[in-house]
C-alpha cells in the first residue's frame, strides 16, 4: 500500500484526492476571472455612459457609484471569492421560455422578451 | 424656454440638437427641446443632412400606438424610458437620445425595422406627460405596456400574451420576405 502511494508519486501520477482537489481549484479560478471580467466590464461601461451603463448592467446607482471607485488592486481581491459576483437578473420562467424559444419566426418573443426585461428594470430602479 | 445665455451651455445646446438631427428628428422636435433659434437650427440641420428639413405637419395621432406593431415597439421604448428618467438625468431631451438609442440597438440586433421614429417617440413621451396616455400591466405576463389612460387594468392582456392572427403581417414585411426568397433563388440557380 505504502509502496503503491511512493511507486506512484514517482512516476508522476497524482494522489488519489488530487484529481478532484485540482477540479475545485480550477474552478475557483474560472469564477475569479469570470468576477474580474464583470467588474472590470462594468467600469468601463460605467465610465463611458453611467444612464446608459446602469440600464444595460441592471445595477442601482449606489452600487454603481461603488463599482466605478473600484481601484484594480480592490477590484482583485474582491473577484477572488469562492462565489460568483453577478447573478441571472431575470430569475424568472416566463423570460427564459421566451428566449428559449425553438419557434422559427421568433422576431414577437424576443421582442416580448425585450419588454419583460425592460420593464422589470424601470420596476427595479 | 430660456434663451442660452453662456457659451458652454450654447455649446451643449448645439450638441443635442446635432445628436437629434442624426437620429432623424424632425425640426419641431428640436425647435421644443432646443434652446436655439429656429434659424440657427436650420442652417444646423442643412449642415447635418446636407438639405433642408421635411415640411408639414407631425404625426399626432394617440391611436398609431395602439396597433399591433408600434404598441409593441413603443413599449419596449417607454419601458427604457422609463428606467433612464429614473437615474437622475438632468435633462428630459437627455433621457429621450439615450433611451431611443438603447431602443433603436435593440431592434436593430432583433433585424426589425426601427417601427418607432424619434419623432413619434417625442411624441409618445407627450403624451404621457399630458396624460393623455400610461403604462398598464398586462395580467399574463406582467409587463408594463403602452395603453390609453384610464385603460381598465383588470382584465388587459398585452398584444404578445394574446396575439392577433395576422399580427405583424405587412405588407412590407411580405414584399421583404419576397425579395429574400428571391435572393435566395438566384444564389440557388446560380450555384
Amino acid at each position: 500500500m505504502n509502496q503503491g502511494i511512493e511507486l506512484a508519486e514517482f512516476v508522476g501520477v497524482p494522489a488519489a484526492n488530487a484529481p478532484e482537489a485540482s477540479a475545485i481549484s480550477r474552478l475557483n479560478a474560472e469564477i475569479r476571472d469570470a468576477n474580474l471580467t464583470y467588474l472590470m466590464l462594468a467600469q468601463q461601461m460605467l465610465r463611458v455612459d453611467r444612464a446608459e451603463a446602469l440600464y444595460r448592467l441592471g445595477l442601482s446607482a449606489e452600487v454603481a457609484d461603488i463599482v466605478s471607485s473600484l481601484t484594480t488592486a480592490q477590484l482583485l481581491k474582491i473577484a477572488s471569492t469562492t462565489m460568483l459576483l453577478a447573478r441571472f437578473r431575470f430569475d424568472d420562467s416566463l423570460v427564459w421560455n421566451l428566449l428559449a424559444s425553438p419557434k422559427r419566426d421568433d422576431a414577437p418573443s424576443r421582442m416580448h422578451a425585450a419588454i419583460l426585461m425592460a420593464s422589470r428594470t424601470a420596476a427595479a430602479a | 424656454m430660456a434663451r442660452a445665455k453662456s457659451v458652454l451651455s450654447e455649446a451643449r445646446q448645439i450638441e443635442i440638437a446635432s445628436e437629434l438631427i442624426l437620429l432623424d428628428a424632425r425640426l419641431q422636435v428640436l425647435e421644443s427641446e432646443v434652446s436655439l433659434s429656429r434659424e440657427r437650427l436650420l442652417r444646423l440641420y442643412r449642415e447635418i443632412k446636407g438639405k433642408s428639413p421635411p415640411k408639414g405637419m407631425l404625426p399626432f395621432s394617440t391611436d398609431w400606438f395602439m396597433t399591433w406593431q408600434p404598441n409593441i415597439h413603443a413599449s419596449l421604448f417607454m419601458n427604457i424610458h422609463k428606467h433612464q428618467c429614473g437615474c437622475n438625468e438632468p435633462a428630459p431631451v437627455e433621457a429621450l437620445v439615450r433611451a431611443y438609442r438603447l431602443y433603436r440597438e435593440q431592434v436593430l440586433q432583433f433585424g426589425m425595422p426601427e417601427v418607432l421614429s424619434i419623432t413619434r417617440a417625442w411624441r409618445l413621451t407627450r403624451f404621457f406627460d399630458a396624460g393623455m396616455m400610461g403604462m398598464t400591466r398586462c395580467t399574463c405576463c406582467q409587463g408594463e405596456f403602452v395603453t390609453h389612460s384610464f385603460e381598465l387594468a383588470h382584465h388587459y392582456v398585452c398584444g404578445l400574451c394574446n396575439m392577433p392572427s395576422r399580427a405583424g403581417k405587412t405588407r412590407q414585411s411580405a414584399a421583404a420576405a419576397a425579395s429574400a426568397d428571391k435572393a435566395e433563388l438566384a444564389v440557388a440557380l446560380e450555384g
